[in-house]
């Protein structure tokens, strides 16, 4: 298991590094530069730019730099980090994940940026998954003990519902009723309980939905096994026998969805944070790319695709913990 | 299978299909996509025949505003400057439904055989190339279409098409080579494989590797380069770009784009069937009686996945009509005068407190359609896989 787990942890490395190149030569793909503007520079002014940002070395360069920058490298005694880590091994002196000053907001750096918009992103992604888990969990654990009642055709229709309706339709329509109409809950902004509940039911249907099916079809299945029938056989009482062998089993399509969906909650969906105006991390990151904000975008990227392996490796180590039939070597 | 069907009796299509009519709510699926093809098809035109596309009466109240509620005349009402609404979205519907089919197609293609590849070869090379999928995975695919759309998107249209030579001329080159290339491999370990053993077979064998390999690259390179010095590309490309539309061939470089982020998921699960196909006699039986390895991969072992694919197909084009419209949300996707249900929407939401159909009827028009493939999906999954039946 120990194994295993450092394995796994070693293959984000060369993986990370692998997803920030490959996103480095698709923003370098790009037409465009962030200095670039409807006025054609001077060439004097451009090269000058250039130089500033050492666009002007070979390209080789310009990426082990851009790599160095992203992950590790050492630093300079008179240079001024904002974040990341810094440690020292003898002498030399080292930073990581500092990843430099955003090109597009002066003065403010990559890691100001996720830290300052991360929190508003993070509130609604984690309320989000909260209730997801809470109502599609218990949805589809009463309807696959009741299957083919009228609350299991009731709940499984609103799932597909719920899977069909885009969120940017859903988003507005709540406000249009809630908000405009009946004057419960604030259109926008971020503030206070009452102005997340429409951003969190709208981020979450989808979730819900997915994970009430999930959880349904994984129950089902469950409750059909001959481990099931066994635990009744030696006379467990029910609720035993669905809560802690049935659950157990049927929880697993369900753990191994909401891994990187957690992630990707965590990363702050750009359509709810658009139609709420709430500034999280998701706008930020597209805004970088129209941009062409290379350091933010690569920091945002970097950040990100190390959070979901992670998730999914905790998703990987929790198979064992549920189904004890999965072993890893 | 489809082949034996000179047998007298139920086949898997027949019983499948039997189940799925059973189903109330897949028939129901079935129907609304039937209508909504219909609609979407001879729609535009009876609206124009019967009220046309722009409002004739002005309501009273509409002196600023062209955008009315809609009236008997007009079912959706009108947009902002006027337009018929239901002409738009079933105009847009074009758009929608095609993008869901042709990703779908784009990504069915590479999907299945990315997968069954990765599948039959095993070890080494399914390693390697499932760790490609799961580098991809991780990459926001947002940037991979805005990075997409903004290279060969717009007025660089022309760029993808200047490559095409050059793309052409090396896929009939690998086509050539690869097969020459593998006759003479086999050739040389048949002829040298008694004489030599061991290490010296080992070197030879590493060695033609890298020199084939080279070989084959060069050439590519080599033609790659005659074919950008000669300027044919160029010459496709000015022809291109003065007889095509842009604001369509962004359109079908958004299908290709989606489809391009969306066989994923279909190689993987092409993947976990051809593992626990590849063992078993039919596979043996064919191998033992020489049929190639594209030949096992495509004739035997691709048919047997059919009925997965054909699953997650159906649950592909939903998804895949999702991202379009949150592409189109963000202002990436299609772009006017061309309209899709996303981009309606997106256009609706921004006067939703005014003008609420504007929002409504393009929003409700795709709920309901992804609704119903959804339902089709789920139907056809529980008719083909009778055993894991979910329902």
């Amino acid at each position: 298991m120990l194994s295993f787990i450092i394995r796994r942890l070693l293959i984000i490395i060369p993986m990370a590094l692998l997803v920030i190149t490959v996103t480095w030569g698709l923003i370098r793909l790009a037409p465009g530069t962030f200095y670039s503007t409807e006025k054609k520079l001077p060439p004097a002014v451009e090269a000058n730019i250039k130089k500033k940002y050492g666009l002007d070395q070979p390209v080789w360069k310009q990426y082990l730099l851009m790599l160095g920058n992203t992950t590790c490298r050492t630093k300079d005694p008179e240079e001024n980090v904002k974040g990341g880590v810094q440690f020292s091994i003898g002498s030399v002196n080292f930073k990581c994940f500092d990843f430099g000053d955003s090109l597009k907001y002066p003065d403010r750096s990559v890691n100001q940026i996720i830290s300052d918009h991360l929190p508003y992103s993070a509130t609604l992604g984690i309320l989000a998954y909260v209730l997801a888990l809470a109502l599609g969990l218990t949805a589809g654990i009463v309807a696959a003990l009741r299957q083919n009642s009228a609350f299991d055709y009731a709940s499984m229709t609103f799932a597909m519902l719920g899977l069909s309706v885009p969120n940017f339709v859903l988003g507005p329509i709540l406000v249009a009723i809630f908000s405009l109409t009946l004057y419960w809950f604030p259109p926008a902004r971020f503030g206070g309980f009452s102005s997340l509940v429409l951003p969190v039911i709208t981020l979450s249907v989808i979730y819900m939905a997915y994970i009430a099916r999930l959880t349904r079809a994984g129950m089902l299945e469950v409750l059909r096994s001959d481990y099931i029938r066994t635990a009744r056989a030696k006379g467990l009482d029910e609720k035993t026998v669905l809560l802690k062998h049935g659950l157990r089993g049927g929880i697993i399509p369900v753990v191994s969805y909401t891994g990187p969906a957690l992630a990707a909650l965590l990363a702050g969906t750009v359509v709810v944070e658009k139609v709420f105006a709430i500034p999280g991390l998701g706008n930020m990151f597209i805004q970088s790319i129209f941009n062409r904000d290379e350091p933010l975008t690569l920091g945002i990227v970097a950040f990100l695709s190390i959070m979901i392996m992670v998730f999914n490796l905790i998703v990987d180590i929790s198979y064992g913990f549920l189904d004890p039939r999965i072993r890893y070597e | 299978m489809a082949n034996t069907e000179t047998v007298k009796g139920t086949s898997l299509w027949k019983d499948a299909w039997k189940r799925l009519l059973k189903n109330k709510l897949a028939v129901f699926g079935l129907i609304v996509l039937a209508f909504m093809v219909i609609a979407v098809v001879i729609g535009p035109s009876i609206v124009y025949w019967t009220t046309g596309f722009t409002a004739e009466s002005q309501p009273s109240s509409g002196d600023l505003y062209k955008s009315f509620p809609p009236t008997l005349q007009h079912p959706m009402g009108t947009d902002e400057l006027g337009r018929d609404l239901l002409a738009r979205v079933l105009q847009g519907g074009r758009i929608s439904l095609m993008v869901g089919i042709i990703s779908t197609i784009v990504s069915l293609i590479i999907g299945v055989s990315y997968g069954a590849f990765a599948g039959y070869l095993g070890g080494r090379i399914d390693n390697l190339m499932m760790r490609i999928v799961d580098i991809i995975y991780s990459i926001p695919y947002i940037l991979l279409v805005v990075v997409l759309l903004n290279v060969f998107g717009g007025q660089n249209t022309g760029v993808l098409v200047s490559w095409l030579p050059q793309i052409l001329a090396s896929i009939l080159l690998l086509i050539i080579l690869i097969p020459i290339a593998v006759l003479v491999y086999r050739e040389m370990i048949n002829s040298l494989g008694g004489k030599f053993d061991g290490v010296v077979l080992f070197l030879l064998k590493t060695l033609y590797t890298i020199v084939a390999v080279s070989v084959i690259v060069t050439l590519i390179w080599f033609g790659g380069y005659l074919l950008a010095s000669s300027n044919v590309g160029a010459y496709w490309a000015k022809a291109y770009t003065s007889n095509v539309n842009q604001g369509l061939s962004q359109i079908f470089l958004l299908f290709f784009a989606i489809g391009l982020i969306s066989w994923l998921t279909m190689a993987r699960v092409v993947r976990g069937q051809v593992l626990s196909l590849k063992n078993q006699e039919f596979v043996l039986a064919a191998r033992a009686t020489g049929v190639s390895t594209l030949g096992i991969i495509f004739k035997h072992l691709v048919p047997n996945t059919l009925g997965p694919v054909i699953v997650y197909a159906t649950l592909t084009v939903p998804s895949v009509m999702l991202s379009e419209a949150f592409l189109s949300f963000l202002g990436l996707g299609v772009q006017a005068p061309y309209a899709s249900w996303g981009s309606l929407a997106a256009d609706g939401v921004k006067n939703i407190g005014i003008f609420p159909w504007q929002t409504i009827f393009p929003g409700v028009t795709m709920a309901l359609t992804l609704f119903s493939l959804n339902f089709v999906g789920d139907g056809l999954r529980d008719a083909l896989d009778p055993q894991t039946r979910k329902f």
